[in-house]
């Protein structure tokens, strides 16, 4: 495990030793898996795009400021990659996996309430995968990545009055979603 | 009047402020409908959070590293073959009035021949050609003196100086196309 920050895994890759950017998939695969999986809702689909995010972030690294953290900036480059995926679904398809992976809690004491919860995220997720692609992809960037919305907007080059639409819509479907579960 | 969702949400989100956002938590403390509605909000970002991680099944390191394209190449690599086609030039240049004056009588005997022979079954015009070209290679070859003529070794022996062209555009060579070679192996 190198222990190298950040910064200087990216200025080696961009030296040409492809092994560094390895190392920088590495400590940012769950992560970046999780984003899409946040927003596909498949596991397969879900690493495939990861991949694909790590790919186009290698490609596009001359143009990453090396003064800022790699995390953020791969993420968003996943969730701009899974949005484009969504829009090009066959409209009305709903992928989920039959079983998700939500794991449960064994620091919980109470195994019931773990469970609980366990169902709890399951719906969620649920209740997620039924929202239009933009609407996902704002939740995704405000409650996962922690986005601005003026960030939110250069991120997905839509404007700020958009952004706040499709924030206020989404969370009104989805409060409206789980609370009628 | 209640508050509109807009600004339920920017006051949560922490992007209202001063007067405005004063005047909406006054309006919440008054107003039972928009409390239920911030809370069922506030509830929301709970669930956002409360969503654990998911474990990765496996390693992406690997495939992401397998599907990366060629390594891009040393900046060396350019300067190398920079040399290697200025060495191949100059030993080009070098050589050709020696190949001229080898060539050009065989290509005055022949060309004009072969070309008679053509000219009496195909047209008279391709004799011009053959004579032509015979003179470009002449041409060629004398460019070629005039420009080398101020680097020849008039006193001693020419073939050290060939020799030293020879070798030093064969090892870049060499040398070029052996890191070009060992560029693909080492792809992940």
């Amino acid at each position: 495990m190198d222990s190298s920050p950040d910064r200087d895994l990216v200025e080696r890759t961009r030296r040409g030793e492809v092994d560094a950017y390895g190392e920088l998939v590495r400590r940012y695969q769950t992560s970046v898996f999780n984003v899409c999986y946040r927003m596909m809702g498949e596991h397969q689909e879900a690493e495939d795009l990861a991949q694909d995010a790590f790919l186009r972030g290698y490609r596009r690294l001359g143009t990453f400021d090396a003064q800022r953290p790699f995390g953020p900036w791969i993420r968003k480059v996943a969730a701009n990659l899974c949005l484009n995926s969504l829009q090009k679904r066959v409209p009305g398809r709903l992928t989920l996996d039959e079983e998700h992976d939500d794991p449960i809690d064994v620091e919980q004491p109470d195994p019931a309430l773990a469970h609980e919860r366990a169902d709890q995220s399951q719906r969620l997720r649920q209740a997620l995968q039924e929202l239009p692609p933009h609407y996902r992809a704002v939740i995704e960037l405000r409650h996962y990545q922690d986005l601005s919305y003026e960030e939110m907007a250069r991120t997905l080059r839509v404007s700020l009055s958009d952004v706040k639409s499709h924030l206020f819509r989404a969370r009104r479907l989805l409060a409206r979603r789980l609370g009628s579960r | 009047m209640h508050l509109d969702d807009s600004t339920l949400n920017e006051l949560l989100d922490g992007r209202l402020e001063g007067e405005p956002a004063r005047q909406a938590r006054h309006h919440l403390r008054a107003c039972r409908d928009c409390r239920d509605r911030r809370d069922q909000l506030q509830d929301l970002t709970a669930s956002l959070a409360m969503l654990k991680e998911t474990p990765l099944r496996r390693d992406l390191a690997q495939p992401v590293l397998a599907r990366l394209g060629p390594k891009p190449a040393p900046v060396f690599l350019g300067w190398v073959t920079g040399f290697e086609a200025v060495g191949a030039t100059a030993l080009a240049t070098y050589l050709w009035p020696r190949v001229a004056e080898a060539v050009t009588p065989v290509v005055n005997t022949l060309v004009p021949a072969a070309v008679t022979l053509w000219s009496s079954t195909v047209s008279s015009g391709l004799e011009e050609v053959g004579a032509q070209l015979a003179l470009e290679i002449r041409s060629l070859a004398y460019a070629s003196d005039l420009w080398l003529r101020p680097l020849t070794i008039r006193s001693g022996p020419t073939w050290p100086l060939v020799l030293a062209l020879g070798t030093a555009a064969f090892l870049l060579g060499v040398l070029g196309n052996g890191v070009l070679l060992r560029s693909p192996l080492r792809r992940v």
